[in-house]
């Protein structure tokens, strides 16, 4: 009897003691898989703390215009100025609560007084006793191209920022001019053609001031506008 | 470059100075983003001192 009882005790000890190391192995992996979660949770937040406190960043998309006038004082040929629009890019660093670091690139294009312009070439082949013609010629358009660095003083109002900056811009422009032009002496068979040809590029330093204000739309989205002067230092090439 | 050929056979070509870019005014129009801009209260990996003083430089 008393080996019968002990022999049926082990049975249930064989039964019951995998079922009870079955269950502790679950609620184990179950606490070890909350735990990973709990870490992974916490490393994403902190990673997102890392960006938001280092990466205090500005990002500025800006459809640009203006006008542009040239120096025609050295030159027999003269542009006005012209009307241009182009694109602005900008990344900035706030780097205090009211100062911001930042580079960029600026692309414009300006249309040039044509018909001015002609006139000016028709003015310099201009000779007494000739009949002047200008045959055929290219509409110019001036291109520019801007890489710039910027410093900016932020003025807060409750629903938008006053920013003033200065800039300092590394510029490539240029243009291209393609002139024929006849000339023929009234009383006689002599005539003379003139082709002026020349692809000016211009390559330089631009330093600006301007103000851009910012109007709050959401607490990340804002919407700008800026003006801007800038002085064009440059260097010619024929 | 200007060329000049004239009805006789002769000619020249001499440079000639072009106009110079001088001043530039611009008006501009567009968005900014600042998308990361504040820290938000429910993420406190920081002390109070230094999420105040981040959200400050980033106002």
């Amino acid at each position: 009897m008393k080996g019968t009882f002990c022999i049926l005790l082990l049975l249930l000890l064989a039964i019951i003691a995998p079922a009870q190391r079955r269950t502790v192995t679950s609620e184990e992996r179950e606490q070890k898989k909350q735990q990973h979660q709990e870490a992974q949770r916490r490393d994403s937040t902190r990673r997102s703390q890392y960006l938001r406190v280092r990466l205090p960043v500005v990002f500025k998309f800006q459809v640009a215009s203006g006008f542009a006038l040239m120096n025609n004082n050295q030159s027999p040929l003269k542009v006005h100025s012209s009307v241009g629009s182009g694109a602005e890019l900008q990344l900035g660093f706030k780097m205090a609560k009211h100062i911001c670091l930042g580079a960029g690139i600026n692309i414009m294009n300006y249309f040039v007084d044509n018909l001015a312009l002609q006139r000016s070439v028709k003015t310099l082949f201009e000779q007494a006793d000739y009949t002047t013609t200008v045959t055929s010629y290219k509409n110019v358009s001036f291109t520019r191209g801007n890489l710039f660095f910027y410093s900016s003083y932020w003025s807060y109002r409750p629903k938008s920022v006053l920013e003033c900056y200065a800039k300092l811009a590394m510029t490539h422009s240029g243009y291209t001019i393609d002139y024929l032009v006849f000339s023929r002496k009234n009383d006689s068979h002599y005539s003379e053609l003139n082709s002026l040809h020349s692809q000016a590029a211009f390559s330089g330093m631009m330093p600006s001031v301007g103000a851009n204000y910012a109007l709050r739309l959401a607490p990340i989205i804002y919407l700008t506008l800026t003006g801007e002067y800038g002085y064009s230092i440059t260097t010619q090439k024929h | 470059m200007q060329i000049n050929k004239n009805s006789e056979g002769g000619g020249f070509y001499k440079a000639m100075m072009l106009p110079t870019p001088a001043h530039f005014v611009q008006l501009n129009i567009g968005m900014m983003l600042r998308p990361f801009n504040t820290i938000r209260p429910g993420e406190m990996k920081y002390d109070a001192e230094t999420v105040k003083r981040a959200n400050e430089k980033n106002k």
